[in-house]
Parts: C-alpha cells; sequence; structure tokens
C-alpha cells in the first residue's frame, strides 16, 4: 500500500514536470498543488452557435498510462449520443419518449482526430458497447491505438467535435435561449489497474450511458475557452481567468479547473449574478431576476453545507464555486452536479416554510464531496455516491431548520427531511426488488430512486443510530482523508468503517455484519410488539405475571431497545439482538405493565413499521378524533362554498 | 341608498330563517358524518393500541401515516370514490333548501319551519335547473379566464414574473366582476322565481340576467360587499379551527362546538345574502 502511494507520487511529480513542459497552462494556477494524480487533461477551445444549438469544440486531450501494462486502445465516452435516436440505450430504457425530431435529438461528432504526431486516427476508432452490446448505442468508442501506450507514456489526442444539444432537457441540452451544457465533449474512461475497487487486470471502465447510470472519471485539469453571443451570460465549473468581446459580437471567456471529474456550463441572457464568500471560496450564483427573493436563502444554505461537511467530513478544497438556479424551461438541468458547478430548483414565490429549495442545493452542493472528491463510480454504485450524499443532506437540513421541520415547517404541517427520505422508502413498492450489488442499469424499473437515495441514506441513517453519530462522523472523516481523490469503490467504505468501528469501539467485530444485510440483502427490518398479557398468581409477595411477547417479522436483525413501562411509573429498559424470531420478557409483580415500546427513540429508521414497535393499554384516541373533526368541517365549509 | 337599505334588511331578515338553518346544518352534519366516519374507523383500526398516535398530538405526522401502508391507501380509497357522490349531495341539498331560505327572506315572510319545507319542495326543481345552469356558466368561464391563457403563456418562453401576472389578472377579474354577475343572476332568478312559482326557469333565468344588468350600478356594489364579508368569515374560520389542538375529550367537544358554530355563521351568512338580493329586487321592481 505504502510503495504503490509512493510510486503513484513519484509518477505524478514527473507527469507534472512532463506535461508542464508540453503543456504550460497545466502548471498551478487554481490551486497550490495539484489534488490528484491528474491522469487526464482537456484543453478545449469551444463555441457555441446559438442558432444551431452546436457547439463547436477544438480539443486537446492526454490520458497518461499510469499502469503496468501496455494498453493498446483508450477508450471514450461520447455521452450525448444518447440522445441520437431511439434505438440508444439511454433512450431505450426511457421507453422511447424521444420524439424522434432533429429539435430534440442530440449528437456529438468528431470531425477529426490525430494524435501529437499529426496522425489521423479517424480509421481506428470503434463503437463499443461493453454492457448491453446495442449495435445501435454510440455513447462509447475505442480508439486503437497505431503502437500500445507503454507504463508511463502519455497518449495526446487532438479531436475537432461538433456537439448538437438536445431540444429535450435531460440534463443537457437547451430551451429557447437557455443552453445547459454538460456532458458535451469527448471524455475519458477510466483505466482501471489491478487492485483499484473490484479491478483483478488492468482495463477500462467506460459504461455506455443508460438511462439511470450516472458518471465515472478522471479527476483532470480542464483549460476551456468558451465563446457565445456577447449579451449571454455563462457559469461553469471553472475558475474565470479572461474574458474578452470579440469583433464578431461574441466573447470568450477563459475558464481553468483544477482536478474535478467534469465540465459543465451554461449560456444564458436572462441571468442575474450575485456573488458571496464563505472563507476561502467564492460562490457565484446565477438564478433568474424573478427569483431574487429565493437568492439569500439558497446563498446560506450553500455556506451552511460548506461549514458542516467540513467540519464532519474534510475541507472543501477549491476556491470557487458557481451554482445555478435555472429558469422554467430549463427545469430539466436543474438538480444536478458538476464538482465545482451544480445545479438547484426553485421558483418564484416558494414560501420560507418549504425548504425544497435548500434541500436541493444542499443534496447537489454535497455531491462535490461523494461524487467529486471521492468520485466514486456512479454507474457501479451509485449508492457510494446518491445515497451517502442524501444521508448527508438530511442531517445539514435537519440540523439548519429544525430537527422535526427541516423540510416543511408550518404550524399544521412539519416535515424532516430524514422523515421524508423514510416515507419514500416505506411506501415504495420495490423496496426488495434488488441488492445495492447490482449495477445501476439492471435495477428493476422504476427503482433507481429508491435503491441510489433512500434505502442507502436510511442504512446509513440505522447505523448512526446504532453506532452513534460521532462514530459515523470518524468513520466519514478517516473514508475522505484516505480515499479523496482516489475513486473508492464500496468494499473501501467498508473497510474504513470496519477500522474506525474496532478502533473507536475496542472491538474485534467488524461492521460486515451489517453491511452485509443492508447493502448487500434484500430483507426488510420490521420489529413488533405482538402480545402483551397478565396472569395472576397465588404468590402472596405479586399478583401479576406479565409477559411481554416481540417478534421480529422482518429478515433484518439489529439490536434494539426495548421500554417496558409499568402502571406505577416504573421502567425497565431491556436489550434485544433481535437474532431469533420471537422474544419474550416476563415480570412478577403487583403492577401491570401498562406500555410497551421497541425502539423508542426512533434510531432503527430502515423499520418498515413504526405502528407497531408499541403496545399499550390506554390508546389515546384524542389525535385520530381531531383530524376526524377537522376534516368534517372542512368538508361541510367546502360544500357550503362550492355551490351558490 | 338602495344598497345600504339592502344590506340593512338582509340583516334584519337573516334571523328569520334560524330554524331552516339549523336543519340544513344538521343534514350537512350527518352527511358529511356517513361520509368521513368508516375512513375514521380504518385509521382507528389501523393504529390499533399503538403508541404511535403520540406523534400527532401538536400536528398531523405524514410519516406516521405512511407507516399505515394499505390501510393509508383504503381510506384515501374510500374518501375520494365517495366524494363526487357527497358533492352531487351537497348540490341537491344546497338547490333544496334554498327554496326555503328565499321564502322566509322575502317580504312578509317568517320562520316557519312547514312553510320553509313547502316553499323548498315547491321550487326544487326549478331552483334545481337555475342552480345548475349558472354554475355550467361559471365554470364554463373558469375555463376561459385561467386555462385558455395558461395555453398561450405556455406556448411561449414567459417570464415567470410575466405569467404570474397574467394569471393575477385573469383571477381577478373573474372575482370581481364575473363572478359576482353570475352570483346575482341565479339570486334574482331564485329570487323571482319564489315570487311567482309554477316551473318558469328560463323566465326567472331571464328575469335573473336582465336584473343584474339594469341594475348593475347597485347590484354590484352589494355583491362586492356580500363578497368580502364572507371572505372576512372565511379567514376567521380557518384561523381558528386549524389552529385548535385539544388534548383532551373536553377540548374535542370544543372544537366540535366551535367549528359547528362557524358552521351555522357561514350558513346564516349565505342566507343574509338571500336577503339582501331579495330586498334590492323589491326596492328596484314595484312588479315583478
Amino acid at each position: 500500500m505504502i510503495y504503490s502511494r509512493l510510486f503513484h507520487m513519484k509518477r505524478t511529480l514527473i507527469l507534472i514536470i512532463c506535461i508542464g513542459i508540453q503543456f504550460p497552462s497545466l502548471s498551478q494556477v487554481v490551486l497550490k498543488e495539484p489534488l490528484s494524480s491528474r491522469q487526464t487533461g482537456y484543453n478545449i477551445d469551444a463555441r457555441l452557435d446559438a442558432g444551431t444549438k452546436i457547439v463547436h469544440g477544438a480539443m486537446k486531450a492526454f490520458w497518461v498510462n499510469m499502469s503496468r501494462d501496455r494498453v493498446p486502445d483508450v477508450q471514450m465516452h461520447l455521452y450525448l449520443n444518447a440522445f441520437r435516436n431511439k434505438r440508444s440505450t439511454f433512450m431505450k430504457g426511457r421507453d422511447n419518449m424521444f420524439a424522434g425530431n432533429s429539435r430534440d435529438s442530440g449528437y456529438i461528432e468528431i470531425e477529426s482526430i490525430t494524435d501529437d504526431t499529426g496522425r489521423d486516427l479517424s480509421a481506428y476508432i470503434r463503437y463499443i458497447s461493453p454492457d448491453d452490446g446495442n449495435p445501435h448505442d454510440k455513447s462509447v468508442i475505442a480508439i486503437n491505438l497505431p503502437a500500445p501506450c507503454n507504463p508511463g507514456d502519455t497518449v495526446w489526442l487532438n479531436i475537432n467535435f461538433r456537439s448538437k444539444l438536445p431540444g429535450r432537457i435531460i440534463r443537457t441540452g437547451y430551451a429557447g435561449n437557455y443552453f445547459f451544457v454538460a456532458q458535451w465533449f469527448p471524455k475519458f474512461g477510466v483505466y482501471e489497474t489491478p487492485g483499484m475497487r473490484y479491478a483483478t487486470k488492468g482495463g477500462w471502465n467506460c459504461h455506455q450511458f443508460h438511462s439511470h447510470s450516472e458518471f465515472y472519471s478522471n479527476h483532470s485539469v480542464y483549460d476551456v475557452k468558451i465563446t457565445v453571443p456577447v449579451n449571454y451570460i455563462v457559469g461553469s465549473g471553472g475558475m474565470l481567468l479572461d474574458e474578452s468581446v470579440n469583433p464578431d459580437s461574441t466573447r470568450t471567456l477563459t475558464f481553468r479547473a483544477e482536478d474535478i471529474v467534469d465540465f459543465a456550463w451554461t449560456a444564458w441572457p436572462g441571468f442575474s449574478v450575485f456573488n458571496d464568500e464563505w472563507e476561502h471560496v467564492s460562490i457565484t450564483f446565477l438564478v433568474p431576476p424573478e427569483r431574487r427573493d429565493q437568492v439569500q436563502r439558497q446563498l446560506a444554505a450553500v455556506k451552511y453545507a460548506l461549514g458542516y461537511l467540513r467540519d464532519r467530513v474534510g475541507q472543501y478544497p477549491w476556491p470557487h464555486l458557481t451554482f445555478v438556479d435555472p429558469p422554467v424551461m430549463g427545469a430539466g438541468s436543474g438538480g444536478m452536479e458538476y464538482t465545482t458547478l451544480f445545479t438547484t430548483v426553485s421558483s418564484y414565490g416558494i414560501p420560507e416554510y418549504i425548504r425544497l429549495p435548500q434541500m436541493v442545493t444542499i443534496h447537489e452542493f454535497g455531491h462535490a464531496y461523494f461524487m467529486g472528491i471521492l468520485a466514486s463510480n456512479e454507474s457501479e454504485e451509485p449508492w457510494l455516491d446518491e445515497g451517502v450524499n442524501t444521508y448527508w443532506e438530511s442531517r445539514i437540513v435537519d440540523e439548519a431548520y429544525g430537527i422535526n421541520s427541516g423540510l416543511i415547517d408550518h404550524p399544521l404541517l412539519k416535515l424532516s427531511d430524514i422523515s421524508y427520505i423514510r416515507m419514500n422508502y416505506v411506501t415504495s413498492g420495490s423496496r426488495q426488488a434488488t441488492s445495492n450489488a447490482e449495477y445501476s442499469w439492471n435495477y428493476p424499473h422504476g427503482t433507481y430512486s429508491m435503491m441510489s437515495y433512500h434505502k442507502a441514506a436510511l442504512i446509513l441513517s440505522t447505523l448512526e443510530g446504532l453506532i452513534g453519530e460521532k462514530m459515523i462522523d470518524d468513520i466519514f472523516r478517516a473514508y475522505y482523508d484516505r480515499w479523496a481523490f482516489r475513486h473508492p469503490s464500496g468494499k473501501d467504505f467498508i473497510d474504513v468503517a470496519n477500522d474506525i468501528f474496532k478502533q473507536d469501539a475496542g472491538s474485534d467485530t467488524s461492521l460486515n455484519w451489517f453491511f452485509d444485510q443492508t447493502l448487500y440483502g434484500t430483507e426488510i427490518c420490521d420489529y413488533k410488539v405482538s402480545d402483551l398479557r397478565y396472569v395472576e398468581t397465588e404468590n402472596t409477595d405479586s399478583l401479576f405475571m406479565s409477559v411481554v411477547e416481540l417478534e421480529r417479522v422482518g429478515g433484518l436483525t439489529f439490536p434494539v431497545d426495548v421500554v417496558v413501562h409499568f402502571e406505577n411509573g416504573d421502567e425497565i429498559t431491556e436489550k434485544w439482538d433481535g437474532l431469533n424470531r420471537t422474544k419474550d420478557y416476563s415480570y412478577s409483580g403487583k403492577h401491570k405493565i401498562e406500555w410497551v415500546r421497541i425502539d423508542p427513540e426512533f434510531k432503527i429508521r430502515m423499520d418498515v413499521d413504526y405502528i407497531n414497535n408499541s403496545f399499550t393499554l390506554k390508546a389515546n384516541s384524542i389525535p385520530l378524533k381531531r383530524i376526524h373533526l377537522k376534516l368534517m368541517s372542512f368538508i361541510q365549509f367546502f360544500i357550503s362554498l362550492i355551490f351558490f | 341608498m338602495k344598497m345600504l337599505a339592502a344590506l340593512k334588511t338582509g340583516i334584519i331578515r337573516m334571523p328569520r330563517s334560524l330554524n331552516g338553518v339549523l336543519v340544513t346544518w344538521f343534514v350537512y352534519l350527518m352527511m358529511t358524518y356517513l361520509f368521513t366516519n368508516p375512513a375514521r374507523n380504518v385509521l382507528n383500526s389501523g393504529f390499533g393500541q399503538s403508541m404511535i398516535v403520540q406523534r400527532m398530538e401538536e400536528n398531523i405526522d405524514i410519516e406516521v401515516l405512511s407507516d399505515l401502508g394499505p390501510v393509508l391507501k383504503s381510506s384515501i380509497s374510500s374518501i375520494s370514490s365517495g366524494f363526487v357522490i357527497l358533492i352531487i349531495a351537497g348540490f341537491i341539498i344546497n338547490a333544496f333548501f334554498s327554496g326555503g331560505f328565499f321564502k322566509t327572506v322575502r317580504k312578509g315572510g317568517n320562520s316557519s319551519l312547514s312553510e320553509f319545507f313547502h316553499s323548498c319542495s315547491r321550487n326544487f326543481w326549478p331552483f334545481l335547473f337555475i342552480t345548475l345552469f349558472t354554475n355550467l356558466i361559471t365554470l364554463f368561464m373558469i375555463i376561459m379566464f385561467i386555462a385558455i391563457p395558461g395555453m398561450f403563456i405556455g406556448a411561449g418562453d414567459q417570464s415567470e414574473t410575466a405569467v404570474l401576472k397574467m394569471y393575477i389578472i385573469a383571477f381577478s377579474l373573474f372575482i370581481l366582476v364575473i363572478l359576482p354577475f353570475l352570483v346575482l343572476v341565479n339570486d334574482y332568478a331564485r329570487a323571482w322565481q319564489v315570487e311567482n312559482g309554477g316551473n318558469k326557469f328560463f323566465r326567472a333565468l331571464g328575469f335573473g340576467f336582465g336584473t343584474t344588468i339594469r341594475t348593475f350600478l347597485s347590484s354590484w356594489p352589494l355583491m362586492l360587499v356580500v363578497f368580502l364579508v364572507q371572505l372576512l368569515y372565511l379567514w376567521l374560520a380557518v384561523s381558528i379551527i386549524p389552529g385548535m389542538t385539544p388534548s383532551s375529550a373536553g377540548g374535542i367537544f370544543m372544537l366540535f362546538l366551535v367549528s359547528q358554530l362557524l358552521l351555522i355563521g357561514r350558513l346564516l351568512l349565505r342566507v343574509f345574502r338571500y336577503g339582501c338580493v331579495t330586498s334590492l329586487m323589491e326596492q328596484s321592481f314595484v312588479k315583478y
């Protein structure tokens, strides 16, 4: 482990010196020192034709072979080809929502491709479909190299390309004169070496673009020049270095981003721009002017998240952050992340007591950590980004805005973020459909959200309930320290969790028993108080023998607290390991049991039925009567109002 | 002024209809109880002896309700499937009882319950038709004023503020002009019907439209004042009822008492409107 890290660092230093000589722009500009190995880099000159909705690009990109293999090809993503026609893998998974007209379609065409000697490589390109063998899917290419790339060598590619943006925005595209340009350039896949994630041998990890999958790429340096019509306002994931107005009524903006996994940008003449600062981070917020009333709450949300994650996970390393609230016509680009650029969602006039805009902002910012810094493989293990991020989002939102009212805080209705997440899981009919071991595109139809976001977030919330918030924070701090900019897998995360658990708890046991059944199983958790009964005894010291019967209805086994409360006010707290299907507790005494509660503090959020977790002799019917009366009076008023 | 006199007369004649209002209130109560009680029983059995309902002592806890699973779905399903029947029943009941109310608030009317019911039954079919007709026109106007502009807005790339402004203008026009107009037509038609008897619904409607247009300058402000009073009352009811969170049996009884008294007040205000319009009609026409 130590040797490979030293080897890694030495290679990085050599790499930077070599590339710096050839690629002067790759010296440090944004950050004081590199954060990653920078195995890839992109220098792109892009021009947006707002009339034809095409981005013309001239790109010089490199990939460094940091493996011990002689690699015969490079593989690249052409994500925009997912929108080419309805036969693509992406569109097939969307039940052919593609309208099939030229306005809606999107694609990326390579106009020319040469290596650093000027040799034409266009004949060496072949489209591949490593996941489903779909011959019509053109989202991945392999470029056979004239000569294999030796260990330590660099492949340079000069690519001229044309990216037509789709007219129906699914994260990327245009609507009217609004453009969100994402997944728009040919992008290297990740060459995994043995021992990296689950790789047992060297090979490309370059999945097709599926309807329910996201992305995986190396941390790179991006030097991007964007030319747009002069009246357009541009936001991107890079730091603006230069800006100039051209004689042809266009303007060119030069951006640089270091050690990020993706570069996206937006352009629209209608944006209002707001700037703010948080410690070392310069924040830019682009928003339609009629949503000025949302600006302060959004900026406050992202600054709160910056501080919260810094304190519990690690530092946000970049000096810049841009986020965008798209206009209504560009709503399809809302709620997405590109490390130092993300998009949020809001609307004019959303009342203060509904925190949906802040929730989305905090969630999309959080991806800067789990998708951006840690950069796990979102296609294969979406839970490691989406689920983990959703867990942190719920913690941040509920702490910032109220433990029981983080999402909605109205006198008549309060809802916390974690409750909302649990509701999605509990009410899903497909929560046992598959395990998180499955690749995301193999999830049964309609289960992606539940599997990637809600179930995984609840798993972590339940783990927090079992081991405590401090230990969870220690786990994530260690995860960040060990795996930042190194593409961890789920197994790597679990290994960190085990290390910290053993260290903090002073235990020899690991947490594998927890992750094996939750992440990699399909069972549910459901504990129940099944009965409470009394037997009168003839013993003169006691009058009753009380028996509490508990049952584990679900397949998941967690240790739980059980509180037994007697009529005289006495309470006993039992610890049940949950391993057996049933458990009885018996008590002799003069007082009857008044109520029993399993998991009284609701720590086991994965329990799908809180109703059967408790039993009382004196059920309180007042809340239901109140609801019933109010419903009745509402209906009476409604009938009296709707007809003259 | 005619409007002030009509308002004053409306207030004076309103108490005559108290018996009828109480009967209407009782019918509403039975109807909604029969409609909501099955759902309540289902929820009660779903929660059983669980202590989880404690989480709803302050306000509704959606997470707890979602744990009901199929029980909740069945409650919602029973409420939504019965809702259409409830609306139809409400429509018929309102048409029936308004016949009695218009009788009590006319000149020489009294609070006799037998006369109330006699008028209810005598004018039921004409009132049903008149109310149905004017409600259909209202629905049509809603579509015209809100949905059609929405189609044009959706086709263009309007800013959110522009869209909101269009809807506010359309909504304001509807609430301030169209709706009062149609309510006046309905009320004048029914007042005429009670006075003249028979099944002359088209003549009644003709009278309603004609009178509303002829007396628009006095009728329309009157109706706006009546609307304002009703809106303020509704705001009061909406402020009081949801804000009550009783935690004892006595508190539940108080909630019931307050909500039902507020409903009775709402019904009396409707009768007040009938009285105002009837009085204005009486002032405007010697013989109608």
